[in-house]
C-alpha cells in the first residue's frame, strides 16, 4: 500500500478502521523524510532534533496502537503531521530557523499542538523556515535553504517553505504553517498544495514564536481543501492562553465543504491582473475563474483601491512589531550568548551574531520607524493606511462572498535569485499581505502549471470568519479539477476533469 | 514623511544603538539598503488619507464581540524555576547570570 498517495482523511479512516497501524504509518513517513533529506524540508541539526522527534513520534504511535479501542474515534487518529519550526513543541528543539534559538527547548506545546495531540495526531518533524518567519523563500534559515520538490534549483516559497515542500513531496500528509504576510499561501502556491490562513484570532497564537503579533496566524497546509478543513476542525477555537483569540463560535468546517457553490458571488479585482503579473499565472487564474463560473458562481468586478499600498504598509507595520517582539532575545534567557565582556556588548553582540541579515534588517527598519521623530510619519501613517485597506475589503464584501485572484505574481524563482535585493523579495507578497493587514482569512489552492511545470496558485479571500465558505469553494473546485493531485514526479494531465 | 536621504550612516549607528544590535555589515551598506526600502515605503506619501481615518493597529476592535477578552482570575499552574532556567546560557541554579553591570 503506497500510503504517500492517500489523503490525510483517508489515512485517518484506514487507521481508525484498523486496516493499518499508526506505528506503520508513522514509520512510512519517517522513512520518506529520511530518504528525502536533500530537500532540507525538515530541521535536522547536529543536535539530531529530527531523530529525537522521530523517536517520540514512534512512541506516541505505539501508545495509540495499544489504546486503539479507546482512541480510534478521535478525529485525527494516528495522523502524522509536520510542524513549522516556529511553533513550540514540548521538550524537543524549536529554533524558528535561527541561530539565536539553536538549542531552545520549549517548556510547553503550543495550544494548536496540544489540540492536535488530543485529537491523536502525531507530530513527525519540525519544518524549515525563514528565520523568525521573515522571508518569502526559506533561504533565510540558519539551517540552509529548502528546495522546491518540483525543481530543486528553485525556492519553495516562504516562510513556511519546509512545511510546503514536505507536503508536496509526500513526506507528510499535512502540516502546520504560520502566515504573517503570505507565509502559508505563497509557499502553498509555489509547491502546488493548499494552504489556509485563518481569520486573525481564529487559531490560537499561544506557543507560536511571535514575529508581528497583529498579523501572525497559524493555519493548515495539505494537498486538498478537504484535508485543511479536517485540521481546522481541530486547531480552530477560543483559547484563554491567547488574549486575541476570538470567542466567535467555530463552524464545523468538514461538514460545509460538500455544499455546491451555485450562486456564490466571487469578486474579481481587475487591478490584480495588471502590471507585474506573470502572463502564465494570469492565464491560469483566468481559467480558474471560468471554472468557478461554470460551477455556478457569479463573477463580479470589485475595487480594492488601496491594495496597491499593502506592501508598503506591511513593511512598516511588520518590522515595527518585529523590532518590539524580538527585543526579548537578549543573550540571557534563550540559548545563545556571544560574549561576556560587558552587559551592553553582550546584548549587542549576541543579537548581532544570533540574528541573520534579514532579521537584523527588519529590526533596524522597525526601530527606525518607531523612533522619536519618525513614529508619526511611518508607523502611524501606515496604521491609518491599514484602516483604509481594511475598509476596502468591508466595502467589497457588501456585494460579494469572496474575492479571487492570483496568490503570487510569478511561479517559484531560483535559489539565490532575489536574496541580494530585499525589496524584490518583499514584492513576492504583493497579493497576500492585505489579508493579514485586514485580519481576513484567505486560501491558496493549485490552479495550473507554467511551461516549466511549476505550480500556480489561486487565492480566495473572504470576510472575517468565512473559512467555511473559502474551504467549500476550494473543495468544490478540487472536485472538478485535478491540479491539487499533481505531485512533483507526476506527468501533468493539465485539464479540468 | 522624512526625507529618504536622511538615512545616513550616522542615523544607522543611532538606530543600531537603540536596537542593541551589533552588525558586521558596514554602516554605509545598511544605510543604502534601508534607504531603498524606505524609498518604496514613501509611496504612502502619495496616498490621500482623509483626516477622519483612525489608525488600525490590529488585534481586537473596540465594540467587537472580542473586546475586553479577559479570563477568570483563577490561579493556574506556572513553570518551575528549573524549567525556566533550562534554556539560559548561564545560571547558578537560582538566577539568570549576566556580565557585571558596575
Amino acid at each position: 500500500m503506497d500510503l504517500a498517495q492517500h489523503s490525510a482523511r483517508q489515512l485517518v479512516q484506514l487507521m481508525s478502521a484498523g486496516e493499518i497501524s499508526t506505528a506503520d504509518c508513522v514509520d512510512f513517513f519517517l522513512a520518506r523524510i529520511e530518504q528525502n533529506k536533500s530537500l532540507n524540508a525538515f530541521v535536522d541539526i547536529e543536535a539530531n532534533s529530527q531523530a529525537e522527534l522521530a523517536e517520540l513520534a514512534r512512541r506516541q504511535a505505539s501508545e495509540l496502537d495499544a489504546s486503539y479501542t479507546a482512541k480510534q474515534s478521535t478525529p485525527l487518529f494516528g495522523l502524522p503531521i509536520a510542524i513549522k519550526d516556529g511553533i513550540c513543541t514540548k521538550s524537543t528543539l524549536t529554533t524558528a530557523g535561527s541561530k539565536m534559538l539553536q538549542s531552545f527547548r520549549s517548556p510547553v506545546d503550543a495550544t494548536c499542538i496540544h489540540r492536535l495531540r488530543d485529537a491523536s495526531a502525531i507530530p513527525i518533524g519540525k519544518t524549515n523556515m525563514d528565520e523568525f518567519a521573515m522571508g518569502s523563500s526559506t533561504e533565510n534559515s540558519y539551517w540552509g535553504p529548502t528546495k522546491n520538490p518540483f525543481d530543486h534549483s528553485r525556492v519553495p516559497g516562504g516562510s513556511s517553505g519546509g512545511s510546503a515542500a514536505a507536503v508536496a513531496a509526500r513526506l507528510a500528509p499535512c502540516a502546520l504553517g504560520s502566515d504573517t504576510g503570505g507565509s502559508i499561501r505563497q509557499p502553498a502556491a509555489f509547491c502546488g498544495i493548499t494552504g489556509l490562513k485563518p481569520t486573525y484570532g481564529r487559531v490560537s497564537r499561544n506557543g507560536l514564536i511571535a514575529f508581528a503579533s497583529s498579523l501572525d496566524q497559524v493555519g493548515p497546509m495539505a494537498r486538498s481543501a478537504e484535508d485543511c478543513a479536517l485540521l481546522m476542525d481541530v486547531i480552530a477555537g477560543h483559547d484563554p492562553g491567547d488574549s486575541t483569540s476570538s470567542r466567535v463560535a467555530c463552524e464545523h468546517y468538514s461538514d460545509g465543504i460538500n455544499d455546491s457553490i451555485d450562486g456564490l458571488r466571487i469578486g474579481v479585482c481587475r487591478s490584480f491582473f495588471g502590471e507585474g503579473l506573470d502572463a502564465e499565472v494570469g492565464d491560469a487564474v483566468e481559467h480558474a475563474l471560468q471554472q468557478l463560473k461554470s460551477m455556478g458562481a457569479t463573477l463580479v468586478d470589485v475595487e480594492l483601491p488601496h491594495s496597491k499600498y499593502a506592501v508598503a504598509t506591511y513593511y512598516v507595520v511588520a518590522p515595527c512589531e518585529a523590532s518590539s517582539n524580538l527585543s526579548r532575545y537578549d543573550g540571557v534567557r534563550f540559548s545563545y550568548r556571544h560574549t561576556d565582556e560587558s552587559l551592553d556588548s553582550m546584548y549587542a553582540e549576541s543579537r548581532g551574531h544570533g540574528f541573520g541579515a534579514e532579521v537584523r534588517r527588519r529590526i533596524m527598519l522597525g526601530t527606525f520607524a518607531l523612533s522619536s521623530g519618525y513614529y508619526d510619519a511611518y508607523y502611524l501613517k501606515a496604521s491609518r493606511m491599514r484602516r483604509m485597506i481594511k475598509q476596502d475589503f468591508e466595502d467589497a464584501f457588501k456585494s460579494v462572498d469572496l474575492i479571487a485572484g492570483p496568490t503570487t505574481p510569478s511561479t517559484a524563482f531560483k535559489i539565490g535569485e532575489r536574496s541580494a535585493d530585499p525589496l524584490s523579495m518583499y514584492l513576492a507578497d504583493v497579493y497576500t499581505v492585505a489579508a493579514n493587514l485586514a485580519g481576513l482569512p484567505a486560501i491558496s489552492l493549485p490552479c495550473g502549471f507554467d511551461e516549466n511545470r511549476l505550480p500556480i496558485g489561486l487565492q480566495l479571500q473572504g470576510p472575517a470568519f468565512s473559512e467555511s465558505n473559502l474551504l467549500r469553494a476550494a473543495h468544490q473546485f478540487q472536485l472538478n479539477t485535478s491540479w491539487h493531485a499533481e505531485g512533483p514526479n507526476n506527468k501533468p494531465t493539465g485539464e479540468a476533469k | 514623511m522624512a526625507d529618504e536621504a536622511s538615512i545616513d550612516p550616522d542615523l544607522v549607528k543611532r538606530v543600531a544603538k537603540l536596537a542593541k544590535l551589533a552588525d558586521s555589515q558596514s554602516l554605509e551598506q545598511t544605510a543604502a539598503e534601508l534607504t531603498k526600502i524606505l524609498g518604496y515605503v514613501d509611496q504612502l506619501n502619495s496616498a490621500e488619507i482623509p483626516d477622519s481615518i483612525e489608525p488600525f493597529f490590529g488585534a481586537v476592535e473596540p465594540e467587537s464581540e472580542d473586546e475586553n477578552a479577559v479570563r477568570s482570575d483563577v490561579v493556574q499552574p506556572s513553570f518551575d524555576r528549573e524549567t525556566m532556567l533550562g534554556n539560559t546560557t548561564d545560571n547558578d541554579g537560582e538566577h539568570f547570570l549576566v556580565p557585571p553591570v558596575f
